[in-house]
């Protein structure tokens, strides 16, 4: 067997506010194993990209890591120095985000932004570096790669720019792409088109992929495995089939069961009660409790629950996940 | 007025916004961002509106609320046309239709407890003294779902779902026929959706209110639409009641939109269904010339290029596809693995 490409373990971040701090990620962890595409699902507070940002040193200044270790390869991203993780980041771990918009820098072509990732990771002449530039742009599905390069980034449709994103993030053949809610700001049918290219270059360049959505059809249709995030913590992981066909925490579960789907009308869609989850005011024990329908209140859940492995590479969070083991979603 | 009139009829609408540039400020161009467009809606029901962004979905919406007045067409409420109508009538119509923005927290008074959010469309139209507006915000809360003790509380306090529906709360304050929705679910989380669109289809039902729904999350739509239309530049390229256009699309753009969406389930994770579009929506300031749809449509001929595809609506509630080549297509077997070249 080999070793996991990325294992966060235990990590706890936290942000400052007014009057104290708010915890952010409460002890998640899951791992990546080489050319494995990993969705990571959650919604807003779940903590699932704070987390990715804790790793890669991505936090805002009012962020912190308090504890946990992640490693890359082996090595030690939270000890590394803001030099060292520059090179991570941008040569063994592409990044895609959601809005281009803010990750491109508006005043350089995109052509010289590229460039210039190339460059800063490997000593090629500039004459090299336009040709590898062309070649991405061409490969990334840009019609007129030359003269595209030299275009600013508000000159390209919002398809473009994640196009173009998407070139810059595999200039140095990365071992891994992280991509956070990449195609939430685009339009259905240019989704596909991105979901589609983000699919080809992982396959062509055998890049690991951690996809970062709270949209289940994007999980479903582009991932392996499945982390399932909640205020903060993982509350399920398993291959994807488990989760959509055999989901062992009602959360998992609840969220299956309310989506509306193309193809069937149901007078009631069966939702989730409650609110999501406020991190300033998290309840004791299991933070799902309060919305859960399976846990009626039952004493136990004002425990954490650990999480446990409830079949082979299925672990669950949950108190009582024995009693959705006979059951299916549909 | 005959009981069969529909609430709402649109004939013809358009809207263009000129773009203007250059140190004179002159017309350089003219988006054209409502092209002709004509629907119904009848008394309790919902029509969506669907397409990606630039389609003018929303200007629709916008233009029959006469946040920006029409460039052509007409549209009537109750057998009225809205343009002719003097400021008086116009004010007692406005009553009638009301309208729920995408974003909850932008779209209410930060600084106003809901209370006085809730009370005071109210208040403007003279409903009522202060103590049966008091009671009539209290029952407002309760319709959507919220706890007479949110009146004195503000929007910052709610949540993304909450805020909705104290949104769609202040939008039933007057009694409204017509709510025109764009958007009411998408910026909220995913667990939130359910709710609402549960809550959105338990209002109908009791209120009799019709929707016009404007979103682009066809699960979504399917679930509250009972008769769907579907954009593409300014123009309506396919209609007909909602089972029809989701599970026997006949124009393509429709088949692609379909396809196109992700489907929650892996074990039906099958790339061969979708039609993948080649390139972007060119834009609605220089469209195409013929059918709007011809630059990324994989069945376009000569013909589509210059001769623009009517969109024929038969009757009331019949179906209707601006295509040359419109041919219905099961969603299931669809053109298996076409690219539009």
């Amino acid at each position: 067997m080999s070793e996991p490409l990325l294992s966060i373990e235990n990590l706890v971040t936290e942000f400052r506010v007014e009057g104290g701090t708010v915890p952010a990620v409460n002890g998640a962890g899951y791992q990546v194993m080489p050319g494995e595409t990993v969705g990571v699902v959650g919604e807003s507070g779940s903590g699932k990209s704070v987390t990715v940002a804790s790793v890669l040193g991505l936090l805002p200044s009012s962020g912190r890591v308090v504890s946990g270790t992640a490693r890359f390869a082996g090595r030690d991203l939270l000890a590394m120095r803001e030099r060292e993780l520059e090179q991570v980041r941008g040569r063994d771990i592409g990044l895609v985000f959601q809005d281009p918009m803010t990750a491109l820098n508006p005043v350089m072509t995109i052509g010289e932004q590229i460039a210039e990732s190339l460059r800063r990771h490997a000593s090629i002449s500039r004459r090299a570096a336009a040709t590898k530039v062309a070649e991405l742009l061409a490969e990334v599905g840009i019609p007129s790669p030359k003269e595209r390069a030299r275009q600013y980034p508000h000159q390209f449709s919002g398809g473009m720019r994640q196009r173009a994103m998407i070139a810059m993030a595999m200039a140095n053949r990365p071992r891994l792409i992280i991509a956070d809610e990449p195609t939430t700001a685009l339009d259905v049918t240019i989704q596909a088109q991105i979901l589609d290219l983000l699919r080809r270059v992982q396959r062509e360049h055998d890049a690991a992929l951690v996809m970062i959505t709270h949209d289940l059809g994007v999980i479903a249709e582009m991932t392996e495995r499945v982390v399932v995030m909640y205020a903060g913590r993982v509350v399920e992981t398993a291959d994807v089939d488990s989760i959509f066909h055999h989901p062992r925490h009602p959360y998992t579960r609840g969220l299956l069961r309310s989506l509306p789907r193309l193809g069937e009308r149901r007078d009631e869609l069966p939702a989730i009660g409650g609110q999501p989850p406020d991190p300033r005011r998290l309840p004791d024990g299991c933070a799902f409790r309060v919305r859960c329908d399976l846990s009626g209140g039952r004493a136990e859940c004002g425990f954490q629950p650990a999480l446990s492995e409830v079949a082979a590479g299925h672990v669950s969070a949950c108190h009582f996940h024995g009693e959705l083991a006979e059951e299916g979603v549909a | 007025m005959s009981g069969n009139d529909p609430l709402l009829a649109v004939d013809g609408l358009v809207k263009h916004f000129p773009v203007r540039g250059g140190v004179l400020q002159r017309q350089v161009a003219t988006v054209r961002a409502v092209d002709g467009v004509s629907f119904e809606i009848g008394t309790g029901e919902t029509l969506a509106l669907v397409g990606e962004s630039g389609c003018g979905k929303s200007t629709v919406g916008k233009t029959i609320m006469r946040f920006h007045p029409p460039t052509a067409g007409t549209v009537r409420f109750d057998g009225r046309d809205l343009a002719t109508m003097k400021a008086r009538e116009l004010r007692a119509v406005r009553r009638d239709i009301q309208f729920v923005f995408q974003d909850p927290f932008a779209s209410l008074p930060a600084r106003m407890p809901v209370g006085d959010i809730l009370a005071e469309p109210l208040e403007i139209h003279g409903v009522g003294d202060r103590r049966s507006r008091r009671a009539r915000v209290v029952e407002l809360l309760e319709l959507v779902g919220l706890g007479a003790d949110s009146v004195n509380r503000y929007p910052h306090e709610f949540s993304g779902g909450q805020r909705q529906r104290v949104g769609i709360a202040r939008a039933l304050a007057l009694e409204p026929r017509l709510l025109i929705l764009d958007e009411p679910v998408s910026a909220l989380d995913v667990s939130i959706q359910a709710q609402v669109i549960n809550l959105l289809a338990r209002l109908q039902r009791q209120l009799g209110v019709a929707y016009l729904f404007i979103a682009h999350d066809l699960a979504v739509v399917q679930h509250l639409a009972h008769r769907v239309a579907v954009m593409y530049l300014g123009h309506i390229v396919e209609y007909g009641d909602a089972g029809t256009v989701f599970t026997r699309p006949a124009h393509p753009y429709t088949q692609a939109l379909l396809s196109a969406v992700p489907v929650p389930d892996p074990r039906l994770r099958d790339l061969d269904r979708r039609i993948l579009l080649s390139g972007d929506l060119p834009s609605p300031a220089d469209p195409p010339a013929g059918c709007p749809f011809h630059t990324r449509c994989w069945k376009a001929e000569d013909r589509c290029r210059e001769e623009r595809p009517v969109l024929e609506i038969r009757t009331p509630g019949g179906a209707g596809t601006a295509c040359h080549f419109a041919a219905e297509a099961e969603l299931t077997s669809g053109p298996a693995g076409r690219t539009a070249s």
